[in-house]
């Protein structure tokens, strides 16, 4: 069970949406990406549930978010 | 990716536009009954249809445009929407403006007309302004914000040239430039607002909803420019009562669409989601309706295929290409705003019901095709100028219009 993480901070729709799809395709089951955004990804949780994945998110101090996904 | 969480709060703007717009689209429905004889006789041009077409495009149509602009024009370009306080202010001004306006229209009254046109052109200029100003405060413009600026100045054209045939009604004044403006008028509203507006906003929204990426993006940014000659030869045309030139200008008009075709079936082939859901796959068939309008119309106007065949196929624009993608994209808009704004607090933090849970996946489907194969028979009872046909299509329309009412505000229950 690997981890990943990527930081989609600073970039404009629909890039952080793809670049965690995309890293998410590379990985395998049951391995952890740890992504941060600059805002609440609501587009990419139906994807995250649609594909069966889960999710946690945690707004940090300075206002960004962070989300644990599970494939 | 769209920018709602604490940062931006959710507005509830939207929702009174574009459910005030779905009660419309039922009500529209109930009126196409009254407006069936008119059909068959050929006389296209009277109250019962005046006040369908304007239920169907400022009721209906333009409702939802406007509550999708206020929600979408953030996210599609980024920027926070000028004044919200105007936005309210312009819906009941607007809204109290088209109640009067089909009034006016039903029972032919023009001082009502007029009075109550003055009013629904307020609230539509207010809207343009609040948008202008929304677009205006973007550092840099993009095709798509050059796309729905060129719409809403086409919407401006529409209602200025609307209001004076409205005047016009009261006391005739216009004379022979009459008839060039109402094609005009209907031109510029149809083709020049509502199917530039859901140009542009296909362009971000069919790689939004597809999960596409690296796409080429030369054709929509070469489009707009032969769009506006299209236009303005087309109007041309019609001043010079030259039927020529009018075709001419169809022409390019067509070629327009095809190109949006290509780059929409570009975007659909560069997609990560593999399977794409019912709501989105009928936007993607109401532009292949649209298509065969855009071929037609010329030809139809070329060999004089007479007035029938042009009034069906301008039915079919409207309610095929038009209306149709907008109950797509509703099925798709409606329960993410409401998922968004009840849930962005907790979602990924606790369980909380998914997006899919708010949609009818099986109820949109039946009222989908319902409406597709209503809208065929309804087409080709014009054609035949078949009675039965046009009210048993109808009655199916107006079925799945019920299921879709319904449908939009069972996900407020949820």
């Amino acid at each position: 069970m690997a981890e990943y993480s990527l930081n989609n901070r600073g970039l404009t729709p629909p890039q952080p949406m793809i670049r965690t799809l995309e890293k998410l395709d590379e990985m395998q089951k049951g391995d952890r990406l740890t992504i941060n955004n600059d805002r609440q990804p609501m587009f990419l949780y139906p994807e995250l549930d649609e594909r069966g994945y889960s999710y946690e998110t945690t707004q940090l101090p300075d206002g960004s978010y962070q989300i644990i996904i599970t494939k | 990716m769209f920018p709602t969480a604490s940062n931006t709060p959710i507005s509830k703007l939207p929702f009174y536009f574009l459910l005030t717009g779905v009660v419309a689209f039922l009500l529209l429905n109930v009126i196409l009954y009254l407006g069936i004889p008119s059909f068959i006789d050929g006389n296209v041009r009277g109250p019962v249809l005046w006040t369908a077409a304007h239920l169907t495009l400022l009721g209906w149509v333009m409702m939802v445009a406007m509550g999708a602009m206020y929600q979408l024009v953030p996210v599609a370009l980024q920027v926070p929407i000028y004044s919200e306080k105007l936005g309210y202010f312009q819906f009941f001004i607007y809204t109290i403006g088209i109640l009067g306006l089909l009034h006016g229209f039903f029972w032919f009254q023009p001082t009502v007309l007029v009075t109550f046109g003055v009013l629904t052109v307020i609230g539509v200029l207010l809207f343009i302004f609040n948008m202008m100003k929304t677009i205006a405060t973007m550092p840099k413009q993009t095709y798509i914000s050059q796309f729905i600026l060129s719409a809403l100045i086409y919407l401006f054209i529409t209602i200025s040239i609307g209001i004076t045939l409205a005047a016009n009604f009261h006391s005739a004044f216009l004379g022979g430039i009459y008839q060039s403006l109402f094609y005009t008028h209907i031109l510029t509203g149809v083709f020049g607002w509502f199917t530039l507006l859901i140009f542009g906003f296909s362009f971000k929204m069919v790689p939004m909803f597809s999960l596409s990426h690296g796409f080429g993006e030369d054709l929509p940014k070469r489009m707009l420019p032969s769009t506006h000659i299209g236009m303005a030869i087309t109007i041309l045309g019609f001043f010079l009562s030259s039927t020529i030139i009018i075709i001419l200008g169809m022409i390019v008009l067509a070629l327009n669409y095809i190109l949006f075709l290509f780059h929409v079936k570009d975007i659909l082939q560069k997609r990560l989601k593999k399977k794409l859901d019912v709501g989105f796959t009928t936007a993607i068939i109401a532009v292949l309706f649209g298509l065969i309008p855009m071929l037609l119309l010329p030809l139809a106007l070329g060999f004089d295929l007479g007035n029938r065949v042009v009034v069906a196929l301008v039915y079919l624009f409207l309610f095929g290409w038009i209306s149709y993608s907008i109950m797509g994209y509703m099925y798709k808009i409606v329960p993410f705003l409401w998922w968004t704004k009840k849930y962005s607090d907790v979602i990924g933090k606790t369980n909380v019901p998914q997006l899919k849970d708010l949609m009818n996946e099986k109820l949109a489907k039946i009222i989908f095709i319902t409406t597709a194969i209503g809208l065929i028979g309804f087409l080709i009872g014009i054609l035949a100028s078949l009675s039965i046909l046009l009210y048993l299509s109808q009655t199916l329309l107006l079925v799945a219009a019920i299921l879709f009412t319904y449908m939009v505000f069972d996900v407020f229950r949820k």
